[in-house]
């Protein structure tokens, strides 16, 4: 029998199950935005910037010479104004943009971010070369304000710029990441009174020759900003490494995403440079090279090293010179030679000897020998070096503290520490049990 | 040639051509190579592992010297006994 509070159920699930599900789809909407705007200029025209999608001022142009990616970029060419942007109004955000300079060389150039009431915090880059520029950070922290010099960037490739502007108790700081390097220990904005950022202005000095593009919050996960991917499956998925490392800045240390691990094209050359070798002629060439057939056609292979056979140890004395004596003793001489020569071995025979026995080293029971004994002498090695004993306590793990074996005492006149009294005592203990084991092991034989 | 080379010569040839050839390389149910890397490998890894702590109370190095005597020899005598036994099976 179906109950009234089982139809109820029945109307009020299915209500809130549609509820919840306009709420989902509602819910990036209910975010606050964390950036003041993001901005790959892929939908702009070329041309002017300005005018297109709320961008104001200045003399910058869309292009497609130069991008980071797509097929659009903005190029700030001779300077006439800064150009900006206006977007959300928030006091806590990243934004990462991305600039490029020219080798013409580029001229000096600065983003800041701003609100309303003033400008926040400040970049710049100045004293370019072909080859690269020095860029700068605005400190309003100091007694006197002024540009410092934070790092050198090269000319000719992307660079990343990261910034931060949160709320620290009563202060409102910011902070910048430079083509991944690190953080920037965190500075006060300008206006502590304001605590919040809406725009940003790009080239406010005699700008030239440089482009911006990827104005956003999040740098991509992928190959290039891998640093970006947070766990191991996006880092994976992006085709990038992931790896140990320090964070040089805070000294914190541990596995994070890096771009990844390019191995340089292998080379032919010597030795183990060998393999690389793909015709008779540069594998001659190589020291320690040979081009043979080992049955997978003809490659180039690391000489064999041939190694000599082991020889006898043995030099067969020399014969006295009989020459300078006469009569008897020449003749004892002689008779002494002659003995000497039938019944002395020559070193050939000898070194062939030697060889014949050392290949018994590799036939049963030999080599199971030998590597038992070899086995017995590492151990025998390893085991005197003293290791430490681990524990775990309340899961707490530690090692024992052996400092007290070192402690000293007399006896029988002799200094000893108190290890090698407590060793001598447990061999004697060892060797009493033994003895008690080979006495009964020959009782078996005296029944 | 002298007679310590000949007779030198015929002991190489005993060694080359009669005992040499027969003596196997490999048992056949533990191969050598996998009786190397076994003890090489995992037991002595295993015992360093487990007892190199206890070097600190012990002479390990005579325990071991020790145990190993006591295994051989049991060993030995019960290879002996169930040799006496076979034959003492065979014979009847």
């Amino acid at each position: 029998m179906i109950t009234t509070l089982f139809k109820e159920k029945c109307v009020k699930m299915p209500i809130l199950l549609i509820f919840l599900g306009i709420v989902g789809l509602l819910y990036p909407f209910f975010i606050l935005a964390s950036t003041i705007f993001e901005d790959n200029f892929e939908n702009y025209e070329y041309g002017t910037l300005s005018g297109q999608y709320s961008w104001y001022g200045g003399n910058a142009d869309v292009v497609s010479d130069e991008t980071k990616t797509g097929t659009h970029a903005v190029y700030f060419g001779t300077y006439v104004s800064p150009v900006g942007k206006i977007g959300n109004e928030i006091n806590e955000g990243l934004q990462t943009v991305w600039l490029f300079l020219d080798t013409t060389p580029a001229v000096d150039g600065t983003i800041d971010w701003e609100n309303s009431v003033s400008w926040q915090f400040y970049l710049k880059w100045d004293d370019c070369s072909a080859d690269d520029c020095k860029f700068y950070y605005y400190n309003s922290e100091l007694e006197t304000p002024a540009w410092i010099e934070f790092a050198t960037i090269d000319t000719g490739i992307w660079h990343s710029i990261q910034v931060k502007w949160y709320i620290v108790g009563s202060q409102f700081l910011w902070s910048f990441n430079l083509d991944f390097n690190g953080w920037l220990d965190e500075l006060e904005t300008q206006t502590q009174a304001v605590k919040t950022v809406d725009r940003i202005h790009i080239g406010a000095q005699d700008y030239g020759n440089y482009w911006i593009d990827n104005i956003s919050e999040f740098l991509p996960c992928e190959l290039g900003t891998c640093s970006a991917c947070s766990d191991y499956n996006t880092c994976m998925e992006a085709g990038c490494s992931w790896e140990w490392f320090i964070y040089e800045e805070s000294g914190l240390f541990g596995y994070g995403c890096a771009e990844p691990i390019t191995m340089g094209e292998e080379i032919c050359g010597d030795f183990i440079k060998c393999q690389y070798c793909d015709s008779e002629v540069s594998c001659n060439a190589g020291i320690g090279c040979e081009w043979k057939n080992y049955g997978y056609g003809n490659k180039c292979y690391m000489l064999v090293p041939i190694v000599p056979p082991e020889q006898a140890g043995w030099e067969a004395p020399e014969l006295e010179d009989c020459g300078a004596l006469s009569g008897v003793e020449k003749w004892l001489c002689e008779i002494k030679n002659f003995i000497a020569g039938i019944f002395m071995p020559s070193k050939e025979k000898l070194d062939i000897l030697q060889q014949t026995l050392n290949n018994f080293k590799f036939k049963f029971p030999f080599n199971y020998l030998n590597a038992l004994q070899g086995f017995f002498s590492d151990i025998k090695t390893s085991l005197s070096e003293e290791k430490a004993i681990p524990i775990k306590i309340l899961g707490n793990e530690a090692t024992v503290d052996m400092s007290f074996w070192d402690f000293t005492t007399i006896i029988g006149g002799e200094s000893e520490t108190f290890k090698n009294v407590l060793k001598d005592f447990t061999s004697i203990i060892i060797l009493f049990c033994w003895f008690v084991w080979l006495i009964s092991f020959i009782k078996r034989f005296f029944p | 040639m002298s007679i310590a080379d000949i007779v030198l010569s015929l002991v190489i040839w005993i060694f080359q051509k009669l005992i040499l050839p027969i003596l196997p390389t490999n048992l056949p149910l533990i191969s050598y190579d996998t009786f190397a890397t076994f003890l090489t490998g995992s037991v002595q890894h295993n015992l360093i592992y487990a007892f190199a702590g206890l070097n600190n109370l012990f002479n390990l190095e005579l325990l071991f010297i020790l145990l190993a005597t006591m295994i051989f020899a049991e060993i030995l005598f019960w290879l002996v006994r169930a040799g006496i036994f076979m034959a003492k099976l065979i014979r009847g």
